[in-house]
């Protein structure tokens, strides 16, 4: 193997340096790019900048690609790869000495220009801070271009089609890069996942390569391992192509108008409305009695500008359990989990630019003429940079949850520190008696003044609510008349005169969707004493779901029992063992059919069955024995649709040729005639032949 | 599996068929080669020799049939046994950016056997220096690098794949040279495809002809050479349509005389000829070149008549 691996190496080096030398400058290039249209990453000089991170994504995937490729294809001329076969050592050990030189030539070309770009952003001299945490993302780009390396030695060594099982293998790497990417919003990605999957899938499709070189081309002389990493590969592959052909198909197809029956809207005076209407447009206005409102005002284009919704009139504050709505997921791949940039609008440039650190808890301020950290803010306060910081005490994540123009507030349960970073100045708001602070929050309140507005400090316990100005003076002390136990979706507002509080009360958090969306709101208009001046009940109004077409039902039988079933299981399990719940789309009246999984689960398994006689028809037809007929309906079945694709893919399919005695179609393979049971007749002689005896030459035994 | 004894055959094909999709390549193949000999596999360009040598190297699998060398089925070929096997396949690849010293020690690191007095010595033959850049070497000296490292490990079994194709004579002759080197040893075996019949007549003990994707002749070099008759029989005056005579190949009958190549005479095919009244019946000695030729090419009558007599 050693020769294979110095081979390899000596072979593909200089590919390796040039992929090094692109990579590198894609690379370089992503972490400078200043995009114009991106005020987000402008400035930051992050491990985890977007175009930065473009750079790595693609750039890793194309070397693993152009590496494993240039190892295999050049070599796989008949003679050559003929050649290169018949070297007395096993095909395994063949495969694994490129592999290993394959591997060292894929971190060679990434890992260098990777540890430049650490150095530029570790370096002193750019206004922000490095965290070793940035270095994730770019890391798991790193292990997920093996994967593509993988994908290419399958996709070269694996025999038939390339629009066939072979392209699969190039998908299932794309099903996982939209993984790695956190390609969902909403799906939860942690770095020590990523990295298990990319190991995983670079497994399973190393060793589909295995098989495929094992085996010269046949699903069924290949080892079991490799049959199974063949199968897990091709469904892999089938569902990244079936993420993209998702994605196109439900763009336009879907009505992904979430609720489309009446929603409580308000008059800007406060007064609450029943407004039906979707996508911006209202139709109809009604008063809460339920009769028609005729107000010119909200009728046609006014309308617009008359009748806001609850988070323009309201900021919501809250709720008590914890279920905080500014806690978000740290997606390991945005910088924001590592380092928070502060932006300030100011008219005149401010010599400090703020970083927060999550991790460390504390801000760190940067010099924007010398490049250089030069001040903390600490739980203590401002403090010149080199002081060993106090950090704050709480998850910040959860806690710092207010900030507005200059001024941040950092929640510790029953202190809140204010901090106004333009001014450098921090001081601390208590609650009055002891009573723990579930919420701190910063009100903006719109002057006369186009963009400019008027900010207060809202301090939520389980008793009241209190207002204070930005200079910590109180304003009101609103108290609760409702049970924020059970109404803690709370969202508030007040006006500019600061006499008119406008305080509404829904379900909390806690609560089921399926219970939570039939209960009664409340809405009141409070003076600075807290004496309610106007108190509303708004009755839980109907849920209008999206209207689905066959598309949705389409994709949702489709799903395949196997995981479906899985994933049910797997729930079921978690909840008796107190870890988890169900997925919230399992309570969630948007999606009825998901509150009721049996129903789901039958219209599954009905869809699935549908496709077993098909592939036992198919599989009979190709004369495949009955063992191997069932085995591969049970496929089909736990796979719907998928496995059927899969079955179609992977199933050594046999040619047919028309039999010489009965003139039905018969597999080449066979001996027999499946049909009249006829051996295939040898080649007539044609007298011409010359065939004499055979006389041993040596008999000598050495 | 048993280790094999080496009063087997060395090769064994056992009613081999291969199907490039429903095109049937090779059909029905029967063939044993020997321990010791040196075996000629000839055919026309498409007639399934070089698929036949893959499938038996265990490279592709038969569709039906099977195939044994040195004892082991071919779809099993253990290391060992490839070992054993030496294979020079048509293309003469040798990977350009080593040098020929760096291609020897490369192949010599998969083989126990190496014999690098051989390697230097066939290197020699075909002047190679070790520096060589194989990039760089010429079609002839490129066939001599993959000679040698064919050689070097002092294989059981020959392969060679029409090895001297391209070649200029004296490359050619060199081949055979260092080719014959390895039969030194009288158990040693060698298996060859050829469209060159002379070298195939230098060096061969036996042949084997594949015409159609079938197995038409197996049979030692004289053999082949005395079956295929060549008559030259002349009449007075336009020669008799060509009679439907057993074993005939070819016929050309021009003006006076009618020109007969047949396969497999007998005196039965003889009064054939007496039938026709020809002025004489004259036999031509055939090369092995004429034979092969008239044995696979074009079958039936040609004729060329000159002054509008008759034309065909």
């Amino acid at each position: 193997m050693k020769a294979m691996i110095w081979k390899e190496l000596r072979e593909n080096l200089k590919w390796a340096v040039l992929a090094m030398i692109g990579l590198g400058l894609a690379e370089i290039y992503g972490l400078y790019y200043w995009d114009p249209y991106n005020n987000r990453d402008n400035g930051m000089f992050s491990l985890d900048k977007s175009t930065f991170l473009m750079a790595t994504t693609f750039g890793c995937a194309l070397t693993g690609l152009f590496l494993g490729f240039l190892q295999i294809l050049p070599e796989q001329r008949r003679d050559q790869w003929a050649t290169l076969l018949h070297r007395p050592v096993t095909r395994g050990v063949i495969l694994r000495g490129k592999v290993v030189a394959g591997l060292v030539l894929y971190l060679f070309a990434t890992v260098p220009p990777f540890l430049v770009c650490i150095w530029l952003v570790a370096a002193p001299g750019h206004i922000a801070p490095f965290v070793p945490g940035t270095m994730f993302a770019p890391i798991a780009d790193l292990s997920a271009g093996m994967v593509y390396y993988f994908a290419a030695l399958f996709l070269a060594l694996q025999r038939g089609s390339w629009f066939g099982a072979r392209v699969l293998g190039l998908f299932a790497a794309v099903h996982l890069s939209i993984y790695v990417t956190d390609g969902g919003e909403d799906v939860e990605v942690y770095f020590h996942s990523v990295i298990e999957a990319a190991v995983l899938m670079g497994l399973a499709i190393f060793i589909a390569a295995w098989g495929a070189i094992l085996g010269n081309g046949p699903f069924r002389v290949r080892p079991w391992l490799g049959k199974i990493a063949l199968i897990v590969v091709v469904l892999y592959g089938l569902f990244g192509l079936g993420d993209v052909a998702r994605m196109l198909l439900t763009v336009g197809t879907f009505d992904q108008r979430g609720n489309t029956g009446p929603q409580y809207k308000f008059t800007k005076e406060g007064i609450p409305l029943i407004v039906w209407g979707t996508s911006g447009d209202i139709e109809k206005v009604a008063d809460l009695d339920g009769k028609e409102n005729t107000d010119p005002r909200y009728r046609g284009r006014l309308a617009l500008e008359n009748i806001l919704s609850m988070q323009q009139v309201a900021h919501l504050i809250g709720d008590p359990h914890g279920l905080d709505l500014t806690k978000r997921f740290p997606r390991y791949r945005s910088y924001y989990t590592y380092f928070s940039p502060i932006e300030i609008q100011s008219e005149t440039p401010l010599p400090i630019f703020w970083f927060y650190l999550p991790e460390a808890k504390y801000f760190i301020g940067f010099n924007v003429r010398t490049c250089k950290p030069v001040e903390i803010v600490d739980r203590t306060g401002f403090k010149p940079w080199g002081t060993k910081p106090q950090p704050f005490q709480y998850d910040p994540m959860t806690t710092f949850s207010g900030r507005s123009g200059e001024t941040y507030l950092l929640n510790e349960g029953k202190t809140v520190h204010v901090i106004n970073l333009v001014k450098e100045k921090m001081f601390d708001l208590a609650s009055p008696d002891g009573a723990w602070i579930f919420h701190a929050n910063m009100i903006r309140i719109p002057t006369a003044v186009p963009n400019v507005v008027e900010e207060d400090i809202v301090l939520v316990t389980f008793r009241e609510i209190l207002v204070y100005d930005l200079q910590g003076n109180p304003i009101a002390t609103l108290p609760f008349h409702h049970d924020v136990d059970e109404f803690g979706t709370i969202n508030f507002s007040l006006n500019l005169a600061h006499d008119r509080f406008f305080v509404e009360y829904g379900g909390s958090r806690w609560i089921d969707w399926s219970i939570r969306h039939l209960m009664t709101s409340y809405f009141e208009i409070v003076d600075r004493q807290g004496n309610v001046l106007n108190s509303y009940v708004l009755p839980a109004l109907p849920i209008g779901a999206p209207q689905r077409n066959w598309v949705y039902y389409a994709l949702e039988a489709g799903q395949t029992p196997a995981f479906w079933y899985g994933t049910v299981a797997y729930q079921n399990l978690c909840s008796a063992l107190g870890i988890g719940h169900y997925d919230d789309r399992g309570i969630n009246p948007f999606y009825p059919e998901w509150s009721h999984p049996p129903k789901v689960g039958l219209r599954i398994l009905l869809v699935s069955l549908l496709w077993v006689p098909i592939a036992i028809l198919l599989a009979r037809r190709a004369h495949f024995s009955w063992q191997r007929t069932w085995l591969w309906a049970v496929f089909v079945f736990a796979f719907n649709f998928t496995g059927l694709l899969a079955f179609l893919l992977i199933a050594d399919w046999p040619v047919r040729v028309p039999c010489p005695q009965c003139h039905r179609k018969r597999p080449i393979e066979e001996t027999l005639c499946p049909h009249c049971h006829a051996v295939w007749p040898s080649p007539k002689p044609t007298g011409i032949e010359i065939l004499d005896e055979k006389v041993p030459v040596a008999e000598t035994v050495t | 599996m048993s280790e094999p004894t080496d009063a087997r055959p060395v090769i064994e094909i056992d009613h081999l068929t291969k199907y490039y999709g429903t095109r049937e390549i090779v059909s029905d193949l029967s063939l044993t080669v020997p321990r010791g000999s040196i075996y000629g596999f000839l055919g026309r360009n498409g007639m399934g020799k070089t698929t036949t040598i893959r499938i038996f190297l265990g490279l592709e699998d038969p569709t039906r049939g099977s195939a044994k060398v040195l004892g082991y089925d071919s779809r099993h070929l253990p290391p060992e046994a490839r070992a054993r096997i030496g294979y020079l396949p048509e293309g003469h690849h040798v990977y350009g950016w080593m040098t020929v010293k760096e291609c020897g020690q490369f192949q010599a690191s998969f083989y126990p056997a190496w014999n690098q007095d051989i390697f230097e010595t066939v290197l020699t033959h075909f002047r190679l220096s070790p520096k060589m850049k194989a990039g760089h070497l010429s079609r002839g000296q490129r066939a001599g690098l993959c000679l040698a490292l064919t050689l070097a490990p002092e294989p059981e079994l020959l392969v060679l794949d029409d090895p001297a194709l391209g070649l200029d004579p004296v490359a050619r002759r060199s081949l055979l040279q260092s080719m014959l080197y390895v039969t030194r040893k009288a158990d040693r075996t060698i298996f060859f495809s050829s469209h060159l019949l002379s070298d195939v007549e230098r060096v061969a003990d036996r042949i084997a002809v594949l015409d159609g994707k079938v197995l038409r002749a197996d049979c030692t070099v004289d053999t082949f050479r005395k079956q295929i008759r060549h008559y030259v029989l002349k009449f007075r005056d336009t020669p008799p349509p060509t009679p439907d005579i057993p074993g005939l190949l070819e016929s050309v009958r021009v003006d006076h005389e009618m020109a007969l190549t047949l396969v497999n005479v007998t005196p039965e095919t003889e009064n054939h000829l007496d039938a026709l009244h020809p002025l004489s019946i004259e036999p031509v000695d055939l090369t092995l070149e004429d034979a092969f030729i008239s044995y696979v090419g074009e079958r039936g009558e040609k004729t060329f008549f000159m002054n509008g007599k008759e034309t065909k």
